[in-house]
């Protein structure tokens, strides 16, 4: 050979190996690759010889290299593992059709847990995105007089300098109206010399103060100036590129609103990101100005006006200091509240308490009147509980299996422990596989929450955006993990207990039989997974009643076939010879308008405020619902008038001081069914009017509430929504002309309408949608039950062949031996369905209380479902035992 | 047979080292193997197969010479026990027994 060699030994190689061989060995088998590289390098060439060295290199990096390192103690528990490890896949192969079936069940109940996890994340971290969130508090108030009980999210404007004077750890207060509680606000702007008018739905307003709370990223301007010069509006990223493209929006100026509202010029001072989801408080364009109005504020005793601070107007926020408790603020509130609520409450009988909510508990936790929509607690604890069923029911079915085959692996653990396997370490190992069948379980489990978020309307379905990025939170993974690692461990416990106690003999053997005890304990466990699944069924479809109800459910007032137009101020002068047009046309009936669409969003209404009046007996008080119509809404809407007059037609008519009620109102304030000629005044005294008519109770507000005092007025001027009630046929040559008739006035805006009845059943969208979450995690656990039922009974009718064949044998037929083989599981699903009664009832009648108009359960429900349950046991029986039963007894018995 | 059952693998690392005597070194088996069986072999499972060889009492080994090829690096030469031999030739012997029986190949002897 030649001795000259030109190309050495890859050093990397050898470096691999160093991390993993034994230093005992290290030198031959370092020898050893470099003596066949350089035989390589002659017959293959370098290059490929540098290739097999290294791959020979890494081949060396197997157990029986690696653990001759001397770990000593940790050599021992290594190879253990990897013996059961081993031992565990061998067992898992064995029984394909039980493993599958665990492992769909496992799977499903992970990923199930993996996204109610997701969902709770979401949830909770509302408003978390704020820096300073925890220090940021919203002041409501609690208030109490006679004939007002009101818990609301408002308070004065000028508390917040209350607030300021009083407290030192107050840092910063804002506050924010919302200008657009129906609908949207037009707002009108130039680009490119293009005038340009459209419907903007979320607008505030605020003090200067707003960007010292709530801290935001600004793409343009700055949140120091932003609001410094009067008439400035910030708007978000979304809504520049919305009007103004490309083009840069700062500086630009619009005018919104509508009348003379709109013809104040705002200049855009500041563009901020986006607003994530998870927020409560939510807008597009954002004035400022709102301390424009504000009245002197003298912290002197003597010119404090008591009466104006009861006045709620306003959504105050305070940025507290970082020490602070909100145990101080109640106890300095005393001072507060003696100085500044107390002269007046006092006068009227009326207490004033504080509410202080801190940011993050907002979106779930306040009940507030006037607040923004939020998220319902008792759904959030429906998914969890559910969720923690469907894990439940998953473990469950590993355990019955499990447990059902014991007598199919008593001789493998007989002979385990005749060899000396400690139970401990047995124990040890039945965990192992459950835990191994949990891992598998959880791949299979994360490409179904991948595949289900991301192909599938789910998060439309739940109203949020959830994506699974391990990345994004370190806590998925921990989360992810302990799920898994905890569905393991509590699906192994029963087996891995009950497994390794197998009497050694009677295993050994070949007589074990399950016992009877473990018969019990099985048979408990069934009837826990029929619990669940029939419990969840039921409230399932009892919640669709209710839903249903609500939707169709005679609210007082004309659903279907009313066209809906919103007021633009385009034709807002037009509207009478607007209103002929229409009537021209046979297939129109009736045109009214109202300021606000009933159903259409919760705030529908056109304010709330107290009123009173005095008679014989003194003054009563009520908070009044206010809703702004026309004179012939009623007419359009079918809503019917018992007693007095309607509004008359024509701007200057009832304008001001008439009303109408409704029967609720009525009774309130002490007139029974005649309040026409009571006069009505605020609590300073200034009489407002009188009433002239009495309509009859309607469902103004969605069925969660009961029907409240309601004070219908006449629209000062045009504004808010054409209310127009058509025939039922033809409807596009319908729309077309109403079409045609607004665009002959001004074709400034784009024709939008939208069906009344369309519109109506958003009020209880949020409820229809958890309802579908609901419903869709009760077919998982169906899913689940059945597949641990069909396990069951896959077990049962072979363990049972031997039986069948002698009962055969002994005369029985095959109808006879499948009702003896499903009787015991059918007597489980009767008592199962007489469990869910009670527990049933008790979870409907809790949700039910959100609603003050309930349906009326139907009990025939428990019994259709038991009955659909008790088919499903027997055909799921039937299939896996037919075979058994139609065979020979001679091949049963055979293997006597 | 002896106590405990060899793998095929090495069962054929156990004959190679009684055949190499002392050249019987990992990868001069290897090579060997790969040449008269035609069979391609790692060499991190001869070495292991030897280490196991070891572990049962099979062969013992020392450390040998140094070569240039082998960057200078000792190599392990590994010798075969009488219990190894013992080993070796029940199992040869079983496996002719087993063989004589098979109808097709009348083999004498």
């Amino acid at each position: 050979m030649n001795n000259e060699n030109p190309i050495t030994h890859p050093e990397s190689a050898l470096r691999i190996l160093s991390w993993f061989c034994p230093r005992d060995m290290y030198e031959e088998i370092e020898g050893d690759l470099i003596q066949n590289y350089y035989e390589d390098a002659r017959l293959l060439g370098a290059k490929k010889a540098r290739q097999r060295m290294i791959w020979s290199a890494i081949r060396f990096c197997r157990p029986g290299i690696l653990l001759r390192n001397s770990f000593s103690l940790q050599i021992n528990k290594i190879d253990v593992l990897i013996h059961h490890l081993r031992l565990a896949i061998r067992i898992f192969l064995k029984d394909k059709f039980f493993s599958t079936l665990n492992v769909l069940g496992l799977s499903l109940g992970i990923a199930v847990s993996i996204v109610l996890f997701l969902i709770l994340q979401y949830d909770l971290k509302y408003d978390q995105h704020y820096p300073n969130h925890e220090r940021i508090y919203r002041l409501g108030a609690h208030v109490k007089a006679e004939g007002i009980d009101e818990r609301t999210a408002r308070s004065n404007r000028l508390l917040g300098e209350v607030l300021k004077e009083e407290l030192p750890e107050v840092e910063s207060v804002t506050r924010i109206n919302i200008l657009n509680r129906q609908g949207g606000l037009p707002v009108t702007t130039e680009v490119n010399g293009k005038e340009l008018m459209f419907d903007e739905p979320s607008v505030f307003r605020t003090d200067s103060n707003y960007f010292k709370v709530f801290q935001h990223e600004f793409i343009a301007g700055d949140m120091n100036t932003c609001f410094k010069k009067p008439d400035e509006v910030v708007i978000t990223a979304s809504m520049a590129k919305r009007i103004f493209g490309d083009v840069e929006a700062l500086g630009r100026t619009v005018r919104i609103g509508y009348y003379k509202q709109a013809d104040k010029i705002w200049t855009i001072s500041g563009v901020i990101k986006d607003f994530p989801e998870n927020t409560h408080l939510k807008f597009n364009i954002i004035e400022s100005g709102l301390e424009i109005n504000d009245p002197p504020f003298h912290p002197n005793v003597d010119s404090i006006n008591s009466e104006a601070f009861w006045d709620t107007q306003v959504y105050l926020y305070v940025l507290m200091s970082p020490a602070y408790t909100s145990d101080d603020f109640l106890n300095k509130w005393q001072a507060i509240d003696a100085k500044y609520f107390k002269p007046y409450g006092d006068k009227m009988a009326a207490t004033y308490t504080p509410i202080l909510q801190p940011l993050d508990d907002i979106h779930f936790h306040s009940d507030l009147q006037q607040d923004q929509p939020v998220g319902n607690m008792i759904y959030l604890y429906a998914f969890i509980g559910i969720g923690i069923f469907i894990v439940l029911l998953a473990c469950i079915n590993y355990m019955n299996l499990s447990t059902a085959k014991s007598s199919r692996r008593a001789p493998e653990i007989g002979m385990k422990k005749a060899l000396g396997s400690g139970k401990q370490s047995l124990i040890i190992s039945f965990l192992g596989e459950s835990v191994l069948l949990s891992l598998i379980s959880l791949m299979i489990a994360i490409v179904i929450v991948v595949l289900v978020l991301d192909t599938s309307s789910f998060n439309a379905l739940v109203d949020r955006t959830l994506t699974f990025s391990l990345l994004s939170w370190p806590q998925l993974i921990m989360g992810v993990i302990t799920i898994t690692l905890g569905i393991g461990i509590l699906s192994g416990l029963y087996p891995s207990l009950y497994l390794p106690a197998i009497p050694t003999i009677s295993a050994l053997k070949g007589t074990y039989r399950s016992g009877n005890s473990s018969h019990a304990f099985r048979k408990v466990l069934i009837t826990v997974q029929f619990v669940i699944s029939m419990l969840v069924i039921v409230c399932t479809i009892f919640m669709h009643n209710q839903l249903d109800f609500m939707r169709n459910k005679d609210m007082g007032y004309k659903k279907e076939n009313i066209i809906v137009v919103k007021v633009m101020p385009t034709i807002q002068d037009h509207m009478p010879a607007i209103k002929d047009q229409f009537l021209n046309n046979p297939r129109i009936k009736s045109v009214g308008l109202s300021r606000s669409v009933l159903g259409w969003s919760s705030s529908f209404i056109s304010g709330r405020d107290v009123l009173l009046t005095d008679s014989k007996e003194g003054v009563r008080q009520n908070t009044f619902n206010i809703l702004e119509i026309d004179e012939d809404y009623f007419k359009t809407m079918n809503i019917q008038l018992i007693k007095g007059r309607e509004f008359k037609p024509g701007l200057e008519n009832d304008r001001e001081g008439v009303f109408i009620v409704n029967q609720t109102a009525s009774k309130l304030m002490g007139w029974s069914d005649d309040p026409i000629g009571k006069s009505l005044r605020t609590s300073k005294g200034e009489a407002i009017g009188e009433v002239v008519g009495l309509v009859k109770d309607f469902n103004y507000s969605s069925l969660h509430n009961a029907i409240e005092p309601l004070l219908l007025i006449k629209m000062p001027f045009v504004r808010g929504y054409v209310h127009i009630k058509v025939a039922g046929d033809h409807l596009p040559e319908t729309i077309e002309h109403i079409r045609k008739t607004l665009t002959s006035f001004s074709s400034k805006f784009p024709f939008e309408y939208f069906f009344f009845d369309d519109r109506f059943n958003e009020q209880y969208q949020a409820d229809d949608k958890q309802y579908k979450l609901i419903s869709a995690l009760s077919y998982v656990c169906i899913f689940i039950s059945l597949l641990g039922l069909l396990g069951l009974a896959a077990f049962t009718a072979t363990q049972r062949t031997k039986e069948i064949g002698i009962r055969k044998i002994l005369g029985a037929n095959v109808t006879k031996i499948i009702i003896l083989l499903s009787k015991d599981v059918l007597i489980l699903v009767l008592v199962s369905s007489l469990l869910v009664i009670p527990l049933s009832y008790w979870a409907i009648h809790e949700w039910l209380q959100n609603f003050a108009y309930q349906v009326s359960l139907d009990y025939l429900i428990y019994f259709l479902v038991t009955i659909v349950a008790l088919f499903f046991v027997f055909l799921t029986i039937l299939l896996q035992s037919y075979k058994t039963a139609r065979s020979n007894p001679v091949d049963a018995l055979k293997y006597e | 047979m002896g106590k405990e059952y060899l793998g095929e693998f090495e069962e054929l690392v156990l004959t190679m080292v009684a055949a190499l005597q002392e050249d019987a070194y990992g990868a001069f088996i290897g090579s060997e193997i790969k040449t008269i069986l035609k069979r391609e072999v790692t060499l991190s499972a001869v070495h292991i197969a030897l280490y196991r060889l070891e572990d049962k009492g099979y062969v013992k080994s020392k450390l040998g010479g140094a070569t240039k090829e082998r960057g200078g690096r000792r190599k392990r030469i590994f010798t075969i026990t009488s219990a190894g031999m013992a080993t070796l030739k029940s199992m040869k012997e079983a496996r002719l027994n087993i063989w004589k029986l098979v109808p097709q190949l009348k083999i004498i002897g």
